[in-house]
């Protein structure tokens, strides 16, 4: 049996950031809580195999975090999703630009968050 | 006796010297020696001589002769015929000499014979006209003349120099015996003899006077009115005539009918005038002006907008800044344009600027042929001022769609962020329903998922109202109001106790006075925060609501012992819904604060906020009486 797959959750949303560790959790992930950028910046130094992001946050949003994570040599191969409330169609090229591999959108089915994480977790 | 002769004699020469004298016609008497006897002013006149008749008396005529041969065309001529005239001493009559600068005169010469003897020469000289002629010739000229003058089919007159007629033909008055009786007289005294209105002799008088004085023509114009009531119109022409020959002057009236030259200059007027009428009624400025740019013709309407009429060009009513017009006004004289439009902004008398849209096309000055422009001015200010308010509609209409998205973006965000925690919430409900885990596992989920539905509701409910709030469906009715038993009926319905078994209390400060409140919106702003107050002091003591009355205000705070509020978080939650590109920023809860402060606002009060993390916040409504 392989290494089970550790992602990195930042989300500051507390309901949320919880439900997402559980599901994960009931999927077989090994689950990193961060419930802010600045958390989830530190945290990336764990080297987990996937980072899914909030985008709007307070202090550090999405967008400056995934900027972080890419410019140290550390941390910038690790797969980067978005998971977010921020819809509109700008913030996700936006997000892609800045290197995420994925950008989804809230309300979120567990089937397809778990299917990105498994495509694209290294 | 020799003395009665002397006496005589003298008496005689003096007789004959006034009759010569009052001669126009130069005489010359000489003795047979020739010598000379008698010679009058006209004859030392016409040979300008520069003596006296007197001094010439006694002197030899020969000398005098030659001294003055030199005044004729051919001086040798003269000399040798006067010699030979004096010879042949025959009759001379109407012979012809011609001096120098062309004049002709006629000679007459007569041999004086007494006793079949030669005693002296008289010789007369006279101008050659027509007159001197044809009465040498014809002794009816006078007649004749009258007649010519009655060819002439327009009236004709002749005055001497006191203004009597000498002569009037019979177009001008066909009734002989008035004509008869009109010669000798002046108009005036005709018209007082007839009892005739004396207006024209008066006005004719003062012509007449001018025309004599000036030496020219003056002209007058009457108007006549005849019995069928009909109007003519005459031009009068009063001609001073005066020649050398004779030192009277006198005066030639002519006169013209000019009935159709005054009825078509009348109409033309009149035309001028209805034109102008047009002109003046249009609500267009309409200039004409010309080659130079100098105004010709400018309407009423230039001034009835207020601007200022009193310059001769252009450039002076319009003014030099604005430099387009003219160049464009050069450009349509100088054939370079057919015609031009442009806009142009004038400052009134009053000082305020008015807005002209106009129009050149080339125009034809009708005295001199010259070419010139014809612009004509719309106001347009209300279109101008009309089209910036369109651009600024336009441009807050921008705004308002930037912030409509802005605005759809964050409510997208606020509903997405419950809706993921209730969808995974109930994804990880299923999936321990599947594996059989206990109801005590499941329970927080489900509460979860309760909370997440009501503050959903309680976020559409906001969103209800500010958008009533926009859509000015939310109006202002103050009515005067008990403050304390209002709030107590607000805290016995829902804080008395409160959902978790909390108690709102109540206190009051200072003597309550009646205020005017529009209590659907106060019982929301207190609701609001007393929920507030509420929420985010789950496991503190209940909140207390407390009335304060001042002079000139009541103030209610809800004070609670909370979580409190971050510094920077404060200015956030009074930021305010229409004013911010950053209302995505107003994270949560935010907009129901917008709708309590504009509530208050509405009130003419305000409301502050006073927090200490970890120990509880005070919001304090002021309310004015």
């Amino acid at each position: 049996m392989s290494k089970p797959i550790t992602v990195l959750i930042i989300e500051d949303e507390a309901n949320l950031l919880q439900n997402i560790s559980s599901i994960l959790g009931l999927y077989g992930f090994n689950v990193l809580q961060a419930s802010s950028g600045e958390q989830g910046i530190a945290l990336a130094n764990k080297l987990p195999n996937i980072i899914v992001c909030d985008v709007m946050m307070e202090g550090l949003n999405g967008f400056d975090v995934i900027t972080q994570i890419r410019a140290n040599t550390a941390t910038q191969h690790i797969p980067f999703i978005f998971l977010t409330a921020w819809a509109d169609v700008n913030e996700k090229e936006k997000g892609l630009a800045l290197g995420a591999q994925a950008y989804l959108t809230k309300p979120f089915v567990a089937k397809d968050l778990v299917k990105v994480i498994n495509e694209f977790a290294k | 006796m020799d003395v009665s002769n002397t006496y005589q004699h003298l008496l005689h020469k003096q007789k004959q010297q006034l009759i010569f004298n009052s001669i126009a016609d130069a005489v010359l008497i000489e003795t047979a020696d020739r010598h000379i006897e008698f010679v009058n002013q006209s004859f030392c006149s016409l040979f300008k001589l520069s003596i006296s008749p007197e001094e010439l008396i006694g002197k030899s005529s020969t000398n005098s002769g030659f001294a003055s041969s030199f005044l004729f065309k051919n001086p040798s001529k003269f000399i040798y015929r006067v010699e030979e005239i004096i010879e042949e001493a025959q009759p001379v009559s109407q012979e012809r000499v011609v001096l120098y600068d062309g004049t002709t005169y006629l000679r007459d010469y007569f041999p004086l014979i007494i006793n079949d003897a030669i005693t002296g020469h008289l010789w007369l000289y006279k101008p050659f006209t027509f007159v001197h002629v044809a009465k040498a010739n014809n002794p009816h000229l006078l007649t004749i003349f009258e007649k010519v003058l009655e060819t002439i089919s327009v009236p004709i007159a002749i005055f001497d120099a006191e203004k009597r007629y000498l002569f009037v033909n019979k177009i001008t008055l066909p009734n002989a015996d008035k004509r008869k009786l009109l010669i000798g007289k002046t108009l005036l005294e005709y018209c007082n003899f007839y009892n005739l209105p004396t207006n024209i002799a008066l006005q004719e008088a003062e012509c007449f006077n001018q025309a004599v004085d000036q030496q020219t023509a003056v002209r007058f114009e009457e108007e006549r009115t005849a019995k069928n009531g009909k109007s003519t119109w005459w031009q009068h022409i009063l001609y001073p005539i005066s020649t050398n020959e004779d030192l009277n002057t006198y005066v030639v009236k002519y006169s013209i009918d000019i009935t159709a030259t005054k009825q078509s200059t009348q109409v033309l007027q009149q035309t001028i005038e209805g034109y102008t009428h047009i002109l003046n009624s249009l609500s267009e400025v309409v200039v004409v002006a010309d080659n130079q740019l100098r105004v010709d013709f400018l309407n009423k309407v230039w001034e009835d907008f207020g601007n200022n009429a009193e310059y001769e060009n252009l450039f002076g009513l319009i003014g030099i800044k604005n430099y387009e017009f003219y160049k464009q006004a050069f450009a349509v004289l100088g054939n370079t344009a057919a015609n031009a439009k442009g806009r142009l902004q004038l400052a009134q008398k009053n000082g305020s600027k008015k807005w002209f849209q106009y129009h050149i096309t080339d125009g034809i000055k009708s005295t001199t042929n010259d070419k010139g422009i014809v612009a004509i001015l719309n106001d347009i200010t209300n279109e101008v001022h009309l089209e910036e308010n369109l651009l600024e509609v336009v441009k807050r209409e921008k705004e308002l769609n930037d912030l409509k998205s802005a605005f759809v973006n964050m409510v997208s965000h606020e509903l997405r962020t419950p809706l993921a925690v209730i969808s995974s919430g109930a994804e990880i409900i299923q999936m321990m329903l599947e594996v059989g885990k206990p109801a005590s596992d499941i329970t927080p989920f489900t509460s979860q998922i309760i909370t997440e539905v009501e503050r959903m509701t309680a976020f559409m409910n906001d969103l209800l109202m500010v958008s009533k709030i926009e859509a000015g469906k939310i109006d202002f009715h103050a009515e005067q109001t008990d403050l304390l038993s209002f709030i107590n009926s607000i805290a016995t319905n829902a804080y008395q106790p409160w959902k978790d078994g909390r108690q709102l209390s109540v206190t009051t400060k200072g003597k309550a006075t009646a205020i005017a409140v529009d209590t659907k919106m106060l019982r929301h702003v207190l609701q609001n925060l007393i929920d507030n107050a509420f929420k985010y002091s789950t496991n503190k003591p209940a909140p207390i609501l407390r009335v304060r009355y001042s002079n000139t205000y009541a103030t209610i705070s809800v004070i609670d012992n909370g979580i409190g509020i971050h510094q920077e978080d404060i200015v956030k939650l009074f930021a305010s819904f229409s004013r911010g590109r950053n209302v995505a920023n107003i994270a949560g809860t935010g907009m129901g604060l917008v709708v309590v402060k504009y509530f208050v606002q509405q009130h003419g009060g305000s409301i502050t906020i006073k927090s200490k993390l970890d120990a509880g916040s005070i919001f304090s409504v002021k309310l004015p009486y």
